[in-house]
């Protein structure tokens, strides 16, 4: 079992299991360019799969494909050119923090039915800056933040023969109270929507294939780790403690004239 | 591709099923703008609501799915008209569309290569006699949304650009989702829907435990989860066209009159549009219903819907505007 702790582990991790089950979407990560980030990025490239690229000022020609202007005029009979979306697989979005509105939701909707498409964002937003617009974030299964991680810290852990556990997957069956317990997860932990329990559902399936076992606590602690832990909007103990400091006389505004 | 997740099967979201299903029943309602919360199943409702819907009969080809051949265009250039059974159209308006994706232009392949002016139609000819979706209305710039609504209300679709002349015929449901974090639709827009719902992320667990079985029951057992909900919506279906033959015969008595124009006026509405909403949809409920006449009942149950996007701002009232009209209908319907 890699260790969860180390967000790099944690990245590779997600990014296999989104290969054993595409349907997963994506990951976003949050940091800047760097040694750190460049080396999850070999990562992605595999034997027989390269990312495709996109940039966060792709026009619909560019993304869908269009009329080859030049070709058809030199062909005298029209011919198409085919955008990047004609492709399946794996998608890397640099600067996903930069891209519009109307960019993201036509990416996520390439992620929702047809064929297999993941992307990989790399949030560069700073500190106080919004990320990527929800409507592609929350279609990407899994957010690691790497802002923090050091190159000494960035050690991946041996890709496992996914190959073998996506034809697994299929025989991986469901604990009938694993939605009850996934609903009351994102309950307590203020997650909105269906998609999230949907994740991590998929991500403990994948976990489970890629361990070559059926479901176990293991498998649920790694995929509620990895798809809901950065989706948590509240704390679930409601006794947990306040962050406020003690009560300090304010001084008053009047009484503190600024000169 | 997979077939679509079954609208029956689609937990909970009463509100947002019924509108679409009144909008089958009887498409003069005008469309449909759900707004909520993401991942509440808005595309995954209207994707099903494809599957659901009664097939047409049209002319092989045409592009504006003419029933007979007397309605096939001229530009068409058809020259066989065989009638075909074809599942109705439901077309995805994809953000920044521009206007000429939108109305049809210009076909600048033919104009290249064979020098003629031709015209190539554009979304609204393949959403004819159906449907036409957008995901995320509020981030469509105004003016195509502007000139949708226009389409939608005058059935027509006019083009005049690049030297072309054409109308063809475009009637359709015009149902539009978004989020209401990445900013409200104008006002002057959304009046011009037909009816309004708001879409929540459900917030008892049990129902979110069965979204997430039935969900997963989809993902993994594909063919048997289909099968188990074939007979439930072909049931819906089936009631889709009897309500569609009972529309006729529902005449609105004048106690439901006074009861539409009283909500309407105590509301302030502006014109006629909320009253005449309000009525086709109490009306397309009773047939929905196979209920033999419209009653008060059908009136209360519509009345949040057809509504509640017309209630002017109040900066006073924060309270939602599905209460508001609730309270109105106490009021008036007292």
């Amino acid at each position: 079992m890699p260790d969860l702790a180390a967000p790099f582990a944690r990245a590779c991790l997600a990014l296999d299991l989104m290969r054993i089950d595409p349907s997963l979407g994506g990951l976003r990560i949050v940091a800047r360019a760097g040694p750190v980030r460049d080396r999850l990025a070999q990562r992605l490239v595999s034997a027989d799969q390269r990312p495709i690229r996109l940039h966060p000022s792709m026009d619909d020609e560019a993304l869908f494909g269009g009329l080859d202007v030049a070709a058809t005029l030199a062909a005298g009979a029209p011919v198409m050119r085919a955008g990047r979306l004609a492709a399946q697989g794996l998608f890397l979005l640099p600067m996903a923090e930069r891209i519009p509105p109307a960019l993201a939701a036509r990416l996520g909707a390439a992620l929702e039915g047809g064929p297999e498409r993941m992307i990989v964002a790399f949030d560069e937003s700073a500190e106080d800056e919004d990320g990527p617009p929800a409507a592609l974030s929350d279609r990407l299964g899994f957010c690691v933040d790497l802002s923090d991680v050091g190159l000494a810290d960035a050690v991946a852990p041996p890709p496992g023969d996914l190959a073998a556990a996506r034809l697994r997957l299929r025989h991986i069956l469901t604990p009938p109270d694993l939605p009850q317990s996934l609903a009351e997860l994102c309950a307590a932990f203020g997650v909105a929507g269906a998609r999230a329990p949907l994740f991590a559902l998929r991500a403990a399936r994948a976990s489970a294939a890629m361990n070559d076992r059926q479901i176990t606590d293991a498998d649920i602690e790694t995929a509620a780790a990895l798809t809901l832990a950065h989706r948590a909007t509240r704390s679930p103990e409601p006794s947990a403690p306040e962050e406020e400091a003690p009560e300090e006389p304010r001084p008053e505004l009047e009484s503190e004239p600024r000169t | 591709m997979k077939t679509p997740f079954p609208f029956s099967a689609i937990v909970g979201q009463e509100e947002m099923k019924l509108a679409m299903i009144l909008t089958a029943v009887d498409p003069s309602i005008g469309g449909v703008l759900a707004f909520g919360d993401r991942g509440t199943g808005k595309s995954t409702a209207v994707r099903a609501l494809a599957a659901l819907l009664p097939p047409i009969t049209k002319v092989a080809g045409c592009p504006v799915n003419a029933e007979t051949r007397a309605d096939v265009p001229d530009w068409a250039g058809l020259e066989t008209f065989e009638e075909i059974t074809a599942p109705t159209p439901v077309i995805d308006l994809p953000l920044g569309a521009g206007e000429d994706r939108v109305t049809g232009a210009l076909d600048i392949e033919k104009a290249l290569t064979q020098g003629i002016r031709a015209f190539e139609p554009g979304l609204l000819a393949r959403a004819n006699r159906g449907y036409l979706y957008i995901d995320e209305v509020n981030l469509l710039e105004d003016h195509i949304v502007d000139l949708l609504l226009d389409v939608a209300q005058s059935g027509e679709n006019v083009v005049e650009r690049e030297g072309l002349s054409i109308r063809h015929a475009a009637r359709f449901v015009l149902v539009g989702s978004g989020n209401p974090e990445e900013g409200e639709l104008r006002p002057q827009l959304l009046d011009r829907f037909g009816l309004s719902v708001e879409v929540e992320s459900p917030r008892d667990i049990d129902t979110r435990v069965e979204v997430i079985r039935r969900r997963d029951a989809y993902d993994r057992d594909h063919a048997a989860f289909m099968l188990r909900w074939q007979a439930e919506d072909a049931a819906i279906r089936e009631r889709i066209v009897t309500g569609r033959g009972g529309l006729a015969g529902l005449e609105p008595s004048d106690r439901v009159l006074h009861d539409v124009a009283g909500l309407c006026i105590a509301l302030g509405s502006d014109g006629l549009r909320g009253e005449l909403t309000l009525l086709k949809a109490a009306r397309a409920y009773a047939a929905w219903r196979d209920d033999t006449a419209i009653t008060r009942t059908h009136v209360r149950a519509v009345a949040p819907m057809a509504l509640r996007h017309r209630l002017r701002r109040d900066p006073l009232d924060d309270s939602g505007s599905g209460t508001r009209v609730q309270r109105l209908m106490d009021e008036v319907l007292a």
